[in-house]
Order: C-alpha cells, then structure tokens, then sequence
C-alpha cells in the first residue's frame, strides 16, 4: 500500500472515529448536560403528561385560562400562522409532483414486463421515463414536501414566527419552474446522462437559487430563536438544509469531474442525497411528532448527541458501495464499506430513542394517524439501514449489486421511511394551518392501507426475486434470458404494489385539495382512524 | 381571537422534549466493536491489489482450474493474471476476457469449453441458442457445421451485415478472434462448438486456422455474401 493512499484513508477514518470518541468523552464527562431544570423550561407549564390526538376539547386544563397556557398556545398559533403561505405552497406542489412522479414510476414498472408498453412514442422510453419518476419523486416530491414541513416544524422549534416567508414562497415558484423544465428535458432526450443528477446543469441553478431563497427565511428564523436549548429535530433540519445546497452544488458542478472521478463523485451524491438529505429530515421529523403525539419526552438525550453526530461523521463516505468492483482505488470502496456499516451507529441509537419512546403506547396507533404513519416511517428507517450496512459488504454486495433487489431496498427507504413520515407530517399540519379538520375518516384508512399493502408487496416480491437473480447471475451456465424469465412474477407483482401506491396517493391528493377547500361537514374533533366517540367510552 | 380558531393548537401536547436517561451500556460496545472491526477490516486489505476489481472474476478462476497443469503454462497464466490486476483497464474486462494467455504458441491443448464459457456464451449463450432477433444460435446453424474454412473464417476475421442462420434473419458484428486466441485456442472452441447441442461436425485442426490466416492475411470482416462466394453456398 502506499503511504499517500494509507494516509488519506486512515485519516478520514480516524477523524471521523476521533470525533466521534470525543463526543462520547463529553457526555460521559456531562459536558453537554442541559440540566433537568432546563429540559423542563421547554414545556411549557401546566403541559407535561398531556397527549395531542384524541380530542380532548372539553378537558378543564386547556381552556386558556391558566395565562401561561394561553402564551404557549398562542406561540403556537403565531408560529403556524406566519409558516402559513409558504407551507401551503411548498406542500401542496409537492403533492402534484407526487402524483405525476407516482404516474411515471408505474409506466416504467409496466415496461419491465410488457417492454411493448407504449412503446411507439419516444418520449415514453424506459430510459427516459424512469429518471423523470426518480426526479419528480425525489426533488418533486420528497425534497418540496420535506422543506414544507421543516418550514412549518423550524418557527414552533424555535419559538418565533417564520421571518421573510415570502421568500420561501417565490423560492417554491423557482423550484416549480426548475422540475417543469428539468423534467421536460429528460422527456425529449436532455440528460446529464448520471443518475440523480439527470437534470442539465444549467437548469439545476433554479434548484439552487430555489432552495437559497428558502435558506433566507430559516437562517432568520434561527437568529431570531427564543429558546435557549436546540430541540434535537431542530439540528436535524437545519443540518440537512446546509448540506443538501453544498452536495447539489458540488455534484452538479459542469466539465470538472470526467471519467471515473465522475461515477465517483456521482455515487457519492446519490447516496448523500439520501443520508444527509432525505434522512435528517425524516428522522428530525419523526423526533418532533412521536413525543408531540403521545405528549411525553424523548426518552434520552444523550441518545439523540449520539445518533445525530455520528451520522454527520460518518455518512459523507458512504455512497462508494454503489460501485463496488467498478474501475476506482480498492482504498477508497473499503473505506466506504467501513463506513457503511458504521452507520449502524446512528441507526441503532435513533431506534432506540424513537421505539423507546413509543414503548407502552403502542395503543395509540389505533386512532392517530399522524402517529401511525410517522412510527411506522421511523421503524422502515430502522429496517432499510440496516438492510443497507448489509449489502455495503463484498460478499451480500456481489449478489445484490445490479438486481431488483437495491430497487426493493431504495423503496424501502425512500418511501416506507420517508414517505411515510412526510405523510403523517401533513396529516398533522394541515389542520393547523387551515384550522379545518380532514373531511373524511375513511379517505386516511384507505390511503393508508393502499400505500402499505402497496409497498409491502413491491418490496417483498422484488427482494425475493432479487435475491434470486443475483445469484442466478453469479452462474454463468444459465443463460440470461432464462433469469430475466424467472423475474417476470415479481415485476408483475411489482406493478401491482405500485399500481395500489399511486391509487391511494390519488386519494391522498383529492383529499388534501378537499381540505384545502374546506370540504366536509366541518368537524370540531380531530379526524382519527376511530370515531372519537370511542376514546371517551374506553 | 376565539376558541375555535385555535382548536388544533389547543389540544396538542407542548413542544417535545429530550429526557435524560443514559444511552444504554450495548450502544457503547456495539461502538467498540465496530471500531474494532473497521481497523481489523482495513489491515485485512493491507497488501491486496490497490485498484479495481472486487475479485468477482469466477470466469477466468474456472479456466485455470480446468487447465491441465504444466509447469511453462502455469507460469505464464500466473504472470498473465498479475499483469491483469495491476493494470485497471485490463482488470476492468477481466470477466469478458479470462486469463487465456495471449500467446499464439501455448504449448498446452487448449480447454474449447472454457473458452467458449469465456468469450462466446455471453452472446450465444451457453445453451448455444443465441438470442431471439439478436444473436444467432450456433446449434443447428449451418454456417458452424459448413465446411470447416467457414466457421474458422468467422471466428478469425469477424462477420458484420445481415445474415440468414436456420431461416431468420439477423443483422450485427461479429468481432474478430483472430488476434486475442491463438490458433490452437480458436481451434478447440470452435471443434467444441461443432460438437455440442446436437451438433456434430468434424473437429477442426489448428493447422486449418494457421493455413486460413496464411491464405487470407489480416482482412476485414466477413459478410455472409462474401463467405458464399468464396466458399460456396453452407
């Protein structure tokens, strides 16, 4: 080995463990101790022991009276008012990406098997059609719902009203018109040609200016904060938002990074995207609304340092593993597998805070659908991680690379982790910004049985059916033909669980635009999976 | 402002909140463990080769296994597979290439099934049928089982245009073999062919390959028309 390359390994590895060594030196030393008294100073008085979603409008405590309640409420509601504007917007563009990008995966499904599938149109080819679903779905829908929502959670964690909203606003119009253009180019044949980063590069300066003009209103919103203890969703949001600018810039950057430099820094994008993007929100997320829903703490914060460092140490090197056996330095793949399965670090300690926490209220699934969608968001979190630090290895890599089994494991991750998470976000937030309930009880069920049996039929058929082309490939007297044969069950399968998604996003979406019109008969209680009548008669 | 308005604010619990409870003893050591792991995994690396490849080369492993051991051809198959790993692009194709040695003067016979598993099946795949609409089928092709100056012809020069094999028509390339196998390889993959699937044509020689590059030189591919007119009608 080399001294240079020794060097430049070990020391990506050793400050990322020495970091991560000195964090745990300081808990241990209570370095970071914010102190009971401080903890407590979050809640407000008179709140503690209180849960959120079954409606309790007529419980004596929560009547305004107490002058301190009624600041906290208020907070509150200054909070969601001035969010407003600019998450209603951000969300509902979201939604309609969401859709169309749900359209453009099932096409795609469908040509897996039925290659003559509209065959006759150009524009329609698989080679086009599938990098238009990862972009809606990914920048459309996950990256637009995500900023939404953490521009609704920033101003309530920070105890101030959203600074410079209208910013965020035209920094929605720009994205729009940026997916409007990006997507139209790779429909008539304009692509970078690297996945994840298909948009040309002169139409991702949109993306860039899009999300700088939302960076204005959080970076305002933080100096103006009026609380003196960062809640940990607050580190993860923020943390994604300046990571996620840096990453685009630098992977989008044109003519500097040719040949396998390029797949290189390609890769390390695309997984970025995922762990310092998608990741931190969904989790951040998942850390406000489980504790806000069954209204009892975290359950420690130590857990939380933890969990959230070592993802920031570790996961920059990670997405290496993609091109595991592809024409680059053997260092720089071990390096990125090492890496790979360190992250079951943070996996292990953001589960253990999360499920910790949900420990003996599991009940509570029954009736919110906020709690339901988000926990089991929060659990896939925990399944996909895992799942991934496995196929990091050489020897599960050489199966799985190239099969339906890492389309099985993306899905996993990016929809029943995120997705879902986001779904229950918006379930949450929507009656407070329209201070109007969800019109139908039965349009959340459906929806969320469509999108569960939908996505547990994906990623069962294509794991199994993976699993089986990988090591099908590995033997080179079958011929390939005869494996593609054996996968054409679960490609149909996988169309099935795709075509039950994009249904209840369709649901998803008609009732979000009820909502938005105020339709319904106008509820006073919250829209639960069970008539609220039942909680009382528990 | 009135009850109502604020009936979602209202029946919320506060903002969250962190408890204080220590992280658990396992999280700790499963850190330890895993530290312990990511030097032990890099030491474990230190002296393999440093670029490309992740050792998924089970082709050209099976080749040399089959290969008959002789003390001059394993030294060279050595050396060749050396020389493949220390060079990323040759290791980058090492699937598709093996380890047949380059050597046109290999003094051992040849293995034709390890050859054809190698540098043909990925095309006609090992069951010999081709690809539907693609590539050719070799079993019950009249072109492999013609003359043997037909076949040789094919495999050494390459064959590019539309060609009609056991009554469908294909269009493609060919490459030419005739500088990447030596004549008795060419030989060996090309009897072995002939005899498989049903097939069952004489054995070719290597003396028959080195008479055809002897005869027609480095030419350009063939085109099933040309191979008609100078060898007849298959």
């Amino acid at each position: 080995m080399t001294p240079t390359i020794a060097i430049l390994l070990i020391i990506t590895f050793v400050l990322s463990t020495v970091g991560l060594l000195l964090l745990i030196w300081s808990i241990a030393n209570n370095q970071f101790s914010h102190g009971q008294e401080a903890a407590r100073s979050i809640f407000s008085p008179g709140e503690e022991g209180h849960s959120e979603d079954p409606a309790r409008p007529a419980d004596p405590s929560f009547t305004g009276e107490n002058t301190a309640q009624a600041a906290a409420i208020n907070a509150r509601w200054t909070a969601d008012q001035s969010s407003r504007t600019a998450v209603l917007t951000w969300l509902s563009s979201s939604i309609f990406w969401l859709v169309l990008g749900s359209f453009f995966g099932l096409v795609s499904s469908i040509k897996m098997h039925l290659p003559e599938f509209l065959a006759a149109s150009e524009f329609l080819t698989f080679g086009r059609i599938r990098p238009a679903h990862l972009n809606a779905v990914t920048y459309g829908w996950a990256s637009m719902a995500g900023i939404g929502v953490a521009l609704f959670l920033i101003p309530r964690l920070f105890k101030t009203s959203l600074a410079g909203g209208k910013y965020a606003v035209f920094g929605a119009v720009i994205w729009n018109i940026g997916l409007i253009l990006g997507l139209t180019a790779i429909i008539i044949g304009l692509s970078d040609g690297k996945e994840w980063l298909e948009f040309p590069w002169q139409i991702d300066i949109l993306f860039v200016v899009g999300g700088g003009l939302c960076a204005i209103p959080l970076l305002l919103t933080a100096a103006n904060r009026q609380v003196e203890h960062l809640y940990v969703s607050s580190w993860y949001l923020m943390a994604a938002l300046v990571w996620f600018p840096i990453l685009f810039l630098i992977a989008n950057l044109p003519f500097t990074f040719p040949g396998a430099s390029g797949a290189t820094v390609n890769w390390w994008f695309a997984h970025n995207v995922l762990g310092l993007w998608v990741t931190p929100i969904g989790i951040g997320i998942a850390y406000y609304m489980i504790p806000k829903i069954l209204g009892r703490p975290i359950i420690s914060y130590q857990l939380s340092l933890i969990g959230f460092w070592s993802l920031a140490l570790f996961y920059s090197q990670v997405g290496i593993h993609h091109i595991i056996g592809g024409p680059i330095p053997t260092w720089l793949v071990t390096l990125s597998i090492v890496h790979s399965v360190m992250m079951s670090i943070p996996v292990i300690t953001v589960a253990i805070n999360h499920h910790g926490t949900m420990m003996g209220n599991f009940g509570r699934l029954k009736d919110s659908p906020t709690l339901r969608f988000v926990w089991i968001g929060a659990l896939m979190y925990t399944v996909a991680s895992l799942q991934g630090s496995m196929e990091a290895l050489r020897s599960v890599n050489v199966i799985t690379h190239f099969t339906h089994y890492t389309i099985a494991h993306a899905h996993l991750g990016m929809y029943a982790f995120l997705s879902f998470i986001l779904f229950g976000a918006i379930y949450f937030i929507m009656p407070r910004l329209t201070n109007w309930e969800w019109p139908w009880r039965g349009l959340i069920s459906l929806h969320f049985w469509l999108v569960s049996v939908g996505i547990v039929i994906y990623v069962v058929s294509l794991s199994i059916a993976g699993w089986k082309q990988g090591v099908a490939l590995l033997d080179a007297a079958m011929p390939f033909m005869d494996i593609v044969r054996m996968t054409m069950p679960a490609l149909q399968a996988r169309t099935v669980g795709g075509a039950l998604m994009t249904l209840g996003h369709l649901v998803f979406a008609f009732h979000f635009v009820a909502m938005l019109m105020r339709r319904g008969i106008g509820n006073q209680q919250p829209t639960l999976f069970r008539p609220a009548i039942k909680e009382f008669t528990q | 402002m009135n009850q109502h308005d604020h009936r979602a604010q209202n029946r919320e619990a506060a903002e969250p909140e962190e408890g204080n409870r220590a992280a658990p003893k396992i999280v700790f050591v499963w850190i330890a463990i895993l530290i312990v792991w990511g030097v032990g995994y890099y030491a474990w690396q230190i002296g393999k080769p440093l670029l490309g490849g992740d050792s998924r080369t089970p082709v050209a492993t099976a080749y040399q296994e089959s290969k008959p051991v002789k003390s001059s051809s394993a030294e060279n198959a050595v050396e060749s597979t050396d020389a493949e790993i220390s060079d990323p692009e040759v290791s980058n194709t090492a699937s598709s290439q093996g380890s047949v040695p380059n050597s046109r003067t290999a003094s051992v016979e040849p293995n034709g099934a390890a050859i054809f598993s190698a540098q043909c099946s990925a095309c006609h795949q090992a069951t010999g049928l081709g690809i539907p609409g693609a590539f050719p089928p070799l079993a019950g092709s009249e072109w492999m089982l013609a003359d043997a100056a037909v076949p040789v012809a094919i495999v050494h020069d390459g064959l590019q245009g539309k060609i009609e094999v056991a009554g469908n028509q294909f269009q493609g390339i060919m490459p030419r073999f005739g500088g990447q196998l030596s004549d008795a390889e060419l030989a060996a993959v090309l009897s072995y062919a002939r005899s498989q699937w049903g097939n069952d044509a004489s054995a070719i020689s290597s003396g028959a390959v080195t008479e055809h590059r002897e005869r027609f030189g480095d030419r350009k591919e063939w085109s099933a028309e040309e191979l008609t007119k100078v060898f007849g009608k298959p």
